[in-house]
């Protein structure tokens, strides 16, 4: 068990208990305890190799891609076992959207873009509404709403980075992953993803892996600081939970001397 | 699209208006202890020493805030400046608030109360009172011209002082000791609220110009 594993207030999004990620043989990460509620931005921090994408990609079934990857424990969505075989992925994946580390349009128009998932999701909705609504919530609309027929990729990396965002958004989710959204951008559309991030947190349940430590504090309303440490089972290293809690609690003074080490950058 | 980092300058502005807040409370406090002072008012005196929790308790709160903002936000420059300096300028209204408590605690003690010895701590009590008042708009407002200007009025307090000083030397007479003591003991106590009120000013002029000659003048 690890320091505070439960997110004080807001409804249980994600219900996770001692879930494991194996690839093939090798257990990436080990018994991870927590929840993520509804309306916060939870940041899953820590040192390269500590499992977070890896915990990251099992809440949307990202894994089911790879072969031989294996998510063991109990990890519910609004009380439902993410992992029943009854559960359809693609219906999963409409609901809890990811944004990954770069910005990734396809090679359409700006418009064809955001319409593209509500067009294949078949959803009710008229499509210009719908894209006006999703770039204007990713705050892009006022910079496009004049070229929206110009390709996507002649956008900066910013731009392309919330219009990857407004895609995510287009099909009604009510989860975003963020994979370190800004890990591809410079600091001031950086800053733009954390403020967007802010606002749409209102709508929506955010989950963000970062690298970048000061990003986690500045955004997040918790933080679970994950850290990599040699399995006997394996003798290799795997990804474990060192704590988790209020962000403001982890970047002030956390329980954990590991925690305190990393975040004040003397180790990891 | 909100201004990049808008959520952040907004817990900013919040906290130096709560700052000012809690300047407001103090300033309130000082008031009241010269009314118990000078006006022998024993429930205003009370009233004051009573109140102080609510200063201490928003110190803690605006303080703790601030540390969060630090460690989350990491400011620089100008936001950076903003922040110690709200840490330091919440501190001296805090001690301000406890120098009141010392006034209100002087009022409800017995001691002969000499006219002239009253009539100059009055002026002090006056001057202390109005440079506390201009350091709280000089951060409020973050005026820098009144800022700058707290140091040579307190000069005109620092002169109350001694007169109050030389004043106390010259008393003879079995009332003396007690008069002195505690006259002496209100009177330090007013000319430190100044002395804090010059401090929030320096520390303006540092946030809004970032130069290092108003640290140093701090702690002239």
């Amino acid at each position: 068990m690890v320091a505070g594993t439960h997110a004080p207030d807001g409804d249980v999004v994600f219900d996770m208990d001692e879930v494991s990620v194996h690839y093939g043989s090798f257990r990436a990460l080990r018994e991870v305890t927590l929840d993520v509620r509804k309306g916060q931005i939870t940041a899953f921090i820590g040192p390269s190799g500590c499992g977070k994408t890896t915990l990251l990609r099992a809440l949307n079934r990202m894994h089911d891609l790879t072969t031989g990857v294996r998510v063991e424990g109990r990890l519910l969505y609004h009380g439902h076992d993410l992992y029943a075989p009854e559960v359809d992925a693609v219906v999963v994946r409409r609901r809890i959207g990811m944004v990954f580390q770069r910005p990734n349009p396809f090679p359409k128009s700006i418009y064809d873009n955001v319409a593209f998932g509500p067009k294949v999701a078949k959803l009710d909705v008229t499509l210009d509404d719908c894209v006006e609504e999703a770039l204007t919530r990713a705050a892009l609309w006022n910079e496009v709403k004049d070229r929206l027929k110009s390709s996507a990729t002649d956008l900066s990396g910013g731009q392309q980075q919330r219009l990857c965002i407004a895609r995510a958004i287009a099909v009604q989710p009510e989860v975003i992953l963020m994979d370190e959204p800004c890990s591809a951008l410079d600091p001031v559309a950086t800053l733009r993803i954390e403020d967007l991030m802010q606002e749409l947190k209102a709508d929506y349940t955010i989950v963000i892996v970062t690298h970048n430590m000061q990003q986690a504090a500045r955004v997040s309303d918790m933080t679970a600081f994950f850290t990599a440490e040699v399995d006997a089972q394996a003798d290799r290293r795997a990804g474990v939970l060192v704590e988790f809690d209020r962000t403001e609690k982890i970047f002030t003074n956390p329980s954990e001397e590991r925690t305190e080490a990393y975040v004040s950058g003397r180790f990891g | 699209m909100m201004p990049v980092r808008a959520h952040f300058q907004e817990d900013l502005e919040m906290l130096r208006v709560d700052v000012g807040a809690l300047g407001a409370m103090a300033e309130h406090a000082v008031a009241g202890s010269l009314r118990a002072l000078l006006g022998d008012d024993r429930s205003a005196a009370h009233a004051v020493i009573g109140g102080d929790d609510r200063i201490d308790a928003l110190f803690v709160a605006l303080e703790e805030r601030a540390y969060g903002l630090v460690a989350r936000q990491a400011p620089v420059a100008a936001d950076l400046r903003v922040l110690m300096s709200s840490l330091r300028v919440m501190a001296d209204f805090e001690k301000t608030g406890d120098r009141a408590v010392a006034v209100a605690k002087s009022a409800l003690t017995t001691w002969p109360r000499e006219s002239d010895t009253v009539a100059i701590l009055g002026r002090m009590g006056d001057l202390a009172l109005e440079l506390l008042r201009a350091a709280r708009k000089a951060w409020v407002d973050q005026d820098i011209e009144v800022a700058c200007d707290l140091r040579q009025r307190d000069d005109v307090l620092d002169g109350a002082y001694r007169h109050l000083v030389a004043h106390l030397l010259a008393q003879e007479g079995p009332y003396a000791p007690s008069l002195v003591l505690h006259a002496h003991t209100a009177g330090r106590n007013l000319e430190r609220v100044a002395d804090h009120a010059v401090i929030v000013g320096e520390r303006v002029g540092y946030m809004l110009t970032g130069d290092p000659g108003a640290l140093a003048a701090e702690v002239r």
